[in-house]
């Protein structure tokens, strides 16, 4: 299918003709997708045309249209996600790279409003300038600040600035069906300090604990939670990407890699961490992941790997520490002392001093190694994306990953990256959230077994009631879960029917209507 | 229409009533909404009881008004709105099934138990709760959750659904649900065999319905259970009181405090909402309401297991040199009151009479949320309209609390008065209403719009109402489900 000339012409009539394309040469280039969970030359099924409304109500116009002509659309913010594709033919792509304004910093209230298009990097450091900071997706500094945008929203300062889909305040949602409806104060007052009301809270409809993926609409503005920075408003920076580093690093901040001999360790340490409220950020990184944020290059990584994984001892977890005065500072200093103790932890003598330690600190707040973690050994990756519960349920699921990859490696399939799952703590050990990182070098063969890998992880999700796991996407992995998960699948259903009657917001990712 | 029999067959022969004492305990409430009785009370003995009752409503088209809490009742949303309805009493669903201090929750508890036996049953376990300013001793945990409360720890409420953790619903097509964690798969048996403490709220998957059950005075769906998450009990404690004529000033330490997570407990009142909450009687309320400083910030330092003096020690340093640059002091105490046994009371459920009615017999509550800056303008369109109906402003208390760590500010104007009085009755039933408009136009947001000012607030703004009308539709396709309120 292409698009009619009728069909170009109400679109352009729209954005207006530079801003919107259906030649194959741009088609392609948005077609190409490398990386998440696909093969390294990967094309996906081209859209119609990719179209780049300015704002909300061209969105508005635009889905209006795609009702009208029956045309399916897909928005995009930064396009990071695989899921930013479309499954089939007749789909039109809304990019909204036009859409790039920071609103609002509201200070007193602590919030920021921003547009889709405005990625994490360039809120954080206008929020510092402020004294503030944001939860920064674990995807990089990259990706979209809208907390509608990420498939989840979990990040590296998630234990102290929260996640996606709880920060999310006012916002802005244009329909399937082509309402714009403005949650919270801003339908009643114009103002992005609460999201929920008159009444029931629509948040609940819009997202979950993971977003629809493009399956419910646009969201075109939207308020987001920030937090207290304890930095300077800038840190000066010396060298060249990727050999840079803080000329100088801040006071009262401190990095430190723990692990233990066993799970128990890790669990007994990241609760206690928790409890006493005293860090910033959070990772569970294991050997590999600490090596890939410091080698800037992959043989510098295997070097590296093999010599981190010679100190750690266990199951890890990265974090920092950083002090909103001196004394705040020394008390989380000893009180991470004695944690270390108490548990048994050892901890990562090679990241905890100079320039490593300095440039460390400031990739992981500023996060910019996602890249180097997941995709720079073999420029593909994937793996399994768990729920977000209690501690106890995350660890024991993980454990069965555990064995399944140490099978994948011991294939030689994947990427012999040390097969400690990630887990990680959310709102000060609130709520713990984990995945398991494969990675692999594009074959189908391996590509298929990956798959296997995670269809293994669903059955004993079911088997062993550990949850919904996040990694659903579509159709056929949603009724995979549904019966066994209070029918789940049957509320979204309605809810994409109701506010999707035409099925026009792409599902491929999401859910359809179709029973 | 139901009868009596089909009600018995499902909850048995004692739990329905159609005694007239006990229908016109539910035709009323402390509100101003309209008197109406309802035709039964089914008393609830247990959550499976839940799934028919509706199929039955559904069947017969008859309304049902959820109600978890006992008496007294203040916001009109339990009262009937449409003739011939079945109050759905579910005070008695007691169980806490489970409360696990590591992970810092009690899990599916029952939507009659109240904040006294919820505090009691997680004490145990060295937990506490985030909860509303002095709840009534009636007052259940899940209704308050249901109702967005705000609650006194800002430092602790990341998002305003805090402490909400997974819920289970009967929805008015009497299909039973669990939201978040607790959907599966599995039984909540199996989920627990395999480390699952129904904590979380959000999910499954793209939706997180208990967000549209918050809010939904009942329309969306019948809540047995819900799970809280529970706080750790510090080992260490430093409450204290800040005094000062000037509210800017007040507002601008309690942002600091909030923003570097400078104290749990923290909240502000006026001098007579102050007196109201303390004063036992008559003369002490008065004498306070009159002499106490015009407003008050209170919070409290809290430690836990690591270094609780140093932490104390630290944080109090901190907190005396950022009120020092805003020209303010701690004090251990204000007008008699130590800031210890305050703490106590506002923390713990009220005895009886509850606490708001003390005094006067009667409470109108007025409340929305707000930004800081645009406070001091809402306080001074109250006070004028309080004015302008000739009520005395010395009964008017204030309470600020800050919530979702400082993002907005619930604004609650408490207007004390004498319920048997019915001129003055007459006077605050207007004003309540009479003031939303100048309210709204002050930058007031009501995201809890309850009883006659709901149509008004639900009004403004068109989309929301169509949209959540759309859920509705989903979820309660015949509108059994305590029709009347809200838009519905
Ligand atoms: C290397 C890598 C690491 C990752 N690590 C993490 C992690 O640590 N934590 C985590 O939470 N996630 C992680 N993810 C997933 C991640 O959430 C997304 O890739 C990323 O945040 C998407 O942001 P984006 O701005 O690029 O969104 P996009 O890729 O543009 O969109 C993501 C999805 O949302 C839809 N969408 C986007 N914008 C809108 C909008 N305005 N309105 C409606 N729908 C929209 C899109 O259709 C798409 O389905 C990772 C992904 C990658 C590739």
């Amino acid at each position: 299918m292409t698009l009619t000339k009728e069909q170009y012409r109400a679109l352009a009539a729209v954005v207006g003709g530079e801003h919107l394309s259906d030649d194959p040469v741009d088609l392609d280039a948005w077609a190409w997708r490398s990386g998440q969970a696909a093969m390294a030359q990967d094309f996906k099924p081209r859209f119609e045309a990719i179209v780049m409304p300015a704002c909300t109500e061209e969105v508005q116009a635009l889905v209006r249209l795609c009702n009208k002509f029956g045309l399916k659309f897909k928005a995009s913010s930064t396009g990071w996600g695989s899921y930013c594709d479309p499954g089939g033919p007749g789909c039109i792509m809304l990019d909204l790279r036009r859409m790039d304004r920071i609103l609002e910093i509201n200070e007193e209230n602590m919030y920021a409003v921003v547009e889709p298009y405005v990625i994490h990097a360039q809120l954080q450091a206008e929020l510092m300038k402020r004294g503030l900071c944001c939860n920064v997706n674990g995807a990089g500094g990259n990706t979209s600040a809208l907390p509608l945008a990420a498939h989840e929203g979990i990040g590296h300062m998630s234990a102290s600035c929260g996640i996606g889909e709880r920060n999310l305040l006012a916002c802005e949602w244009v329909t399937p069906a082509g309402e714009v409806v403005r949650l919270g104060s801003l339908g009643s007052l114009g103002e992005w300090f609460c999201g929920d009301g008159p009444g029931p809270s629509l948040r609940g409809v819009m997202r979950g604990n993971v977003v629809p993926l493009g399956g419910l609409g646009v969201y075109t503005k939207a308020a987001v939670k920030v937090y207290h920075w304890p930095g300077p408003p800038s840190v000066e920076l010396k060298g060249c990407s990727p050999h840079y580093a803080p000329v100088k690093l801040p006071p009262h901040f401190l990095l430190r890699y723990l692990s233990w001999p066993a799970e128990e360790g890790r669990e007994a340490g990241i609760r206690r961490l928790g409890e006493s409220e005293i860090c910033f950020g959070v990772m569970g990184f294991n050997a590999n992941m600490m090596a890939a944020n410091v080698a800037t290059n992959n043989e510098e990584e295997l070097r590296l790997t093999e010599e981190y994984s010679k100190q750690i001892v266990g199951p890890g977890v990265c974090l920092v520490i950083a002090g909103n005065s001196a004394r705040d500072f020394e008390y989380k200093r000893r009180v991470l002392e004695l944690i270390v103790q108490e548990t048994g932890a050892t901890s990562l003598k090679a990241v905890e001093e100079g320039e490593v330690h300095d440039a460390f600190v400031w990739r992981f707040i500023r996060v910019t190694a996602s890249i180097r973690e997941t995709m720079r050994a073999t420029g593909v990756f994937g793996g399994e994306v768990f729920g977000t519960d209690s501690y106890l349920v995350q660890s024991n699921f993980i454990q069965h990953s555990r064995k399944d990859k140490a099978e994948l490696v011991a294939r030689g399939l994947v990427y012999p990256d040390n097969t400690d799952p990630f887990i990680t703590s959310l709102e000060q050990g609130q709520l713990t959230h984990s995945e398991v990182l494969l990675r692999w070098t594009p074959d189908p063969e391996v590509a298929q077994a990956a798959a296997e890998y995670v269809a293994k992880a669903n059955r004993n999700a079911v088997e062993g009631h550990y949850g919904l796991p996040h990694h659903l996407w579509g159709d056929p992995q949603h009724d995979f879960f549904g019966p066994h998960t209070c029918n789940y699948t049957h509320w979204l259903r309605k809810i994409k029917k109701a506010y999707d009657p035409n099925g026009v917001a792409e599902s491929t990712h999401h859910i359809t209507a179709a029973e | 229409m139901v009868t009596a029999e089909q009600l018995r067959q499902v909850v048995g022969e004692e739990n329905v009533s159609d005694d007239p004492a006990v229908l016109a305990a539910y035709a009323s409430d402390q509100s101003f909404v309209s008197r109406l009785s309802p035709h039964y009370v089914v008393r609830i003995p247990s959550c499976d009881a839940v799934p028919e009752l509706v199929r039955l409503a559904r069947e017969t088209r008859t309304s049902l008004v959820p109600v978890s809490s006992g008496a007294p009742h203040f916001h009109g949303d339990t009262v009937p709105s449409a003739g011939d309805a079945i109050i759905v009493d579910l005070s008695g669903l007691k169980t806490i099934d489970l409360v696990d201090p590591k992970e810092r929750v009690a899990s599916a508890v029952g939507a009659g138990v109240t904040f006294g036996e919820l505090m009691t049953a997680v004490a145990e376990h060295g937990l506490r709760l985030n909860l509303p300013l002095r709840p009534r001793a009636t007052k259940s945990v899940v209704g308050s959750l249901l109702s967005r409360e705000p609650v006194i720890m800002p430092h602790y409420h990341w998002d305003i659904c805090d402490p909400a953790g997974s819920m289970e619903v009967v929805f008015g097509t009497g299909d039973l649900f669990r939201t978040g964690a607790a959907a599966g798969p599995g039984t909540l048996a199996e989920q627990r065999a395999a480390g699952g403490r129904q904590k979380e709220a959000a999910g499954p998957s793209a939706m997180s319905l208990h967000r549209l059950l918050q809010g939904g005075q009942g329309t969306m769906g019948i809540v047995t259970w819900a799970s809280v998450r529970c706080e750790l009990i510090p080992t260490l404690e430093q409450p204290c009181f800040v005094a000062s004529d000037d509210l800017a000033k007040l507002l601008q330490a309690a942002h600091w405090l909030v923003r570097l997570r400078l104290g749990n407990e923290l909240f502000l009142m006026d001098r007579v909402y102050f007196a109201a909450l303390v004063a036992e009687e008559g003369e002490t309320f008065l004498q306070l309401a009159k002499e106490a400083p015009s407003w008050l910030l209170f919070f409290n330092l809290g430690a836990y297991r690591y270094l609780p003096e140093l932490r104390i020690e630290g944080q109090s340093a901190d907190a005396r040199e950022l009120l020092q640059g805003l020209g303010l002091e701690a004090k251990p105490s204000l007008a008699g009151v130590s800031a210890w046994e305050f703490l106590e009371q506002v923390r713990s459920p009220s005895p009886e009479p509850y606490w708001k009615l003390r005094l006067c017999g009667g409470c109108q509550d007025v409340f929305f949320l707000t930004t800081y800056k645009k406070l001091q303008g809402l306080i001074d369109v109250m006070r004028a309209a309080v004015e302008a109906a000739g009520f005395s402003l010395s009964r008017l208390g204030i309470y600020l609390q800050p919530i979702v760590q400082g993002t907005s500010c619930h604004v609650e104007f408490s207007l004390f008065y004498d319920r048997a009085d019915a001129r003055e009755s007459a006077t605050v039933r207007e004003l309540a209403i009479r003031v939303i408009g100048p309210l709204l136009a002050g930058g007031a947001f009501f995201s809890r719009p309850f009883g006659e000012a709901a149509r008004l607030i639900m009004n403004r703004d068109a989309a929301t109402v169509e949209a959540l009308k759309k859920f509705k539709a989903i979820v309660d396709p015949d509108g059994i489900l305590n029709p009347g309120k809200l838009c519905f």
